[in-house]
């Protein structure tokens, strides 16, 4: 028995120890300014060189690994996605917090170390290091839904959230202790090389502790994901939240936990990977269906969009379950689409909050239905894009939206399974039926009587979301870079 | 001398404790100790198996687990407060503001 210490790599982790330190800068700030608006400038300052930092590590091609972590080209996009994700969040946060009395000071500093969170987590190479991170992501994620103190909604949201992502990190931690005694290890890689040392699928049936270990921790990371059966807690949870953070966790924690199992199937569990493709085939037929029929009943925004992400979780399985390089492709390019899409919607539901929100739910908010009929002549930018925003979730041709699906069906049709893809065209189509409707009762001629409004939203804010509105389009239009860049970062996750 | 394997079993039946525990009580309080029970359950896990692997990961992963539980504690317990605040009970069933 001898401990290695890891050796660290500062050079090449830097992204995230910037936006550690940033974090901790931030509460610093905090605490000495008391304003915060501080608080969100150094936030912001940090993420952007952050970002920077990523971007020089794109295409250098020094991939480097060690017993915790991996940097490579896989990492390196997801990082690069996350510190964006981050950015438009808060951007979308600024005159939010403002309106409905959230403490910015700690709101702030908690979005970066959620980020920090997601980023370690898609570099885990180690299930230790994969436990930390994912925690920490979703400690954070729980103050930061509980943070509308004066709202009943948010606190019940807070409760909910806590009690369901606690009770799924037990099952994930039964699970790696399964997984650690089954393989006697906990990095991915020298359990990959166990278990391909084992002579295929037939030996590693006779392993029934890894079996119900990689179970236990799917059933962990599905509650993470809102994949059914593991979604109950989701639209409660989405409503109830601060709708920026909605925003952030209907788009970055889930991606971060696809983007691990990604690459949990393809390093340490690709021998048992192929055992799950009818299991995960079903999962992906309930999660869409269910998603979107449940969705079609929604009287609350907040609650359809919930609905409508489980439906998405459910297209992403699809070009899982092909296992596949092009269904990789797929994940990533959807990913990085969606969480776009799902940003700009909820940054519109969160413009178009009026200042001083009052304390009980909705109050203050544009979250039932009716609140949006003829919106689009009251306020017409949130409208326009928003409107964007639903066509592209639809998967109408000329946004990102459609390019994704695309290449999420494609791949599962490629790879043999065009009954799925079937089912998941049709689903597509179900969602047209709410999308649309939302969409039409904002465009709807408003009545004679209809009263009068300001718009409403800061300047800072329309110019975000028109920015997001500009890239659905564009990317809908001419994907062809972040193609190519995506077919970069797969090579790399493939290489390991 | 007990056998690695029978702490396992402990640390199994622990582990069925604490979800069966938590799917059946409706107080908070009670379901944050059965979620305890769960992350005990799967520590001792962990140090059996620890014994049988001769690998000493298991048990760096136990000291993490503790803490990572300690702190998820304490953001529930801040929660709770909060909840009891507002409206004096800690059933969950009563909790039902949010639904369909």
């Amino acid at each position: 028995m001898e401990i290695t210490f890891p050796a660290v790599n500062i050079d090449s982790t830097m992204p995230q120890l910037i936006v550690a330190l940033f974090a901790i800068l931030a509460l610093l700030v905090e605490v000495f300014s008391r304003s915060p608006r501080m608080v969100f400038a150094t936030c912001l300052v940090g993420l952007h060189i952050a970002l920077i930092r990523s971007l020089m590590q794109w295409g250098r091609g020094i991939p480097y690994e060690s017993s915790l972590l991996a940097v490579d080209g896989y990492t390196t996009f997801f990082n690069i996605l996350f510190i964006l994700i981050a950015m438009i969040t808060m951007a979308i946060s600024l005159s939010y917090v403002e309106n409905t009395r959230v403490d910015g000071g700690k709101y702030y500093p908690l979005v970066l170390f959620a980020t920090l969170g997601m980023m370690l987590l898609v570099s885990s190479m180690d299930l230790l290091m994969m436990f930390l991170s994912l925690e920490l992501l979703s400690i954070s994620m729980y103050m930061l839904v509980g943070s509308q103190r004066d709202k009943w909604v948010s606190t019940e949201a807070a409760i909910k959230y806590i009690l369901t992502g606690a009770f799924a990190s037990g099952f994930l931690l039964f699970g790696i202790a399964l997984v650690y005694g089954a393989t006697g290890t906990i990095s991915f890689s020298k359990m990959e090389s166990i278990l391909g040392g084992l002579g295929g699928a037939g030996a590693i049936h006779e392993l029934p502790l890894l079996q119900i270990g990689i179970a236990l921790m799917m059933v962990g990371l599905g509650f993470k994901i809102a994949m059914v059966p593991f979604h109950m807690w989701a639209p409660d949870v989405y409503e109830g939240a601060p709708t920026p953070i909605t925003g952030l966790l209907s788009t970055g924690s889930k991606i971060a936990v696809i983007a691990l199992i990604l690459r949990l199937f393809n390093n340490p569990f690709i021998q048992v990977s192929s055992q799950w493709v009818g299991i995960l085939w079903v999962l992906a037929v309930l999660s869409m269906t269910l998603g979107n029929v449940a969705a079609l009943l929604q009287k609350n925004v907040k609650r359809m969009l919930a609905y409508s992400s489980i439906a998405h979780v459910g297209y992403l399985l699809v070009a899982f379950i092909a296992l596949s390089t092009r269904g990789m492709e797929a994940i990533l390019l959807y990913s990085a689409f969606y969480a776009v899409m799902g940003l700009a919607a909820f940054g519109c539901i969160a413009s178009l909050t009026r200042a001083g929100g009052g304390t009980t739910a909705g109050e203050g908010e544009r979250l039932k239905a009716e609140d949006y009929t003829s919106l689009g002549y009251t306020q017409p930018v949130q409208a326009a894009i928003l409107s964007i925003c639903l066509l592209s979730l639809a998967g109408i041709p000329l946004t990102a939206g459609f390019i994704g699906k695309l290449y999420l069906f494609g791949a599962a049709v490629n790879a043999g399974f065009v009954g799925l893809a079937v089912i998941a065209v049709l689903n597509s189509a179900v969602s047209l039926y709410y999308y649309l409707g939302l969409m039409l009762r904002m465009y709807a001629l408003p009545g004679r009587f209809a009263p009068m409004e300001e718009p409403v939203g800061s300047l800072f804010g329309k110019l975000v979301l028109l920015v997001l509105g500009v890239t659905i389009i564009a990317l809908g239009i001419y994907p062809t870079p972040l193609v190519g860049v995506i077919k970069g970062a797969v090579t790399a996750l493939s290489a390991l | 001398m007990l056998a690695a394997d029978q702490y396992l079993m402990v640390g199994v039946v622990l582990f069925g404790i604490g979800v069966i525990g938590f799917l059946t009580r409706r107080n908070v309080i009670v379901l944050l100790m059965c979620i305890e029970l769960m992350i005990n359950g799967a520590g001792l896990a962990f140090v059996s198996f620890c014994r049988q692997t001769g690998s000493l990961d298991g048990q760096v992963f136990v000291l993490f687990a503790m803490v990572i539980a300690a702190v998820e504690i304490a953001v529930a317990l801040s929660i709770v407060l909060l909840v009891f605040r507002n409206r004096a009970t800690l059933d969950v069933d009563e909790m039902e503001v949010l639904k369909w």
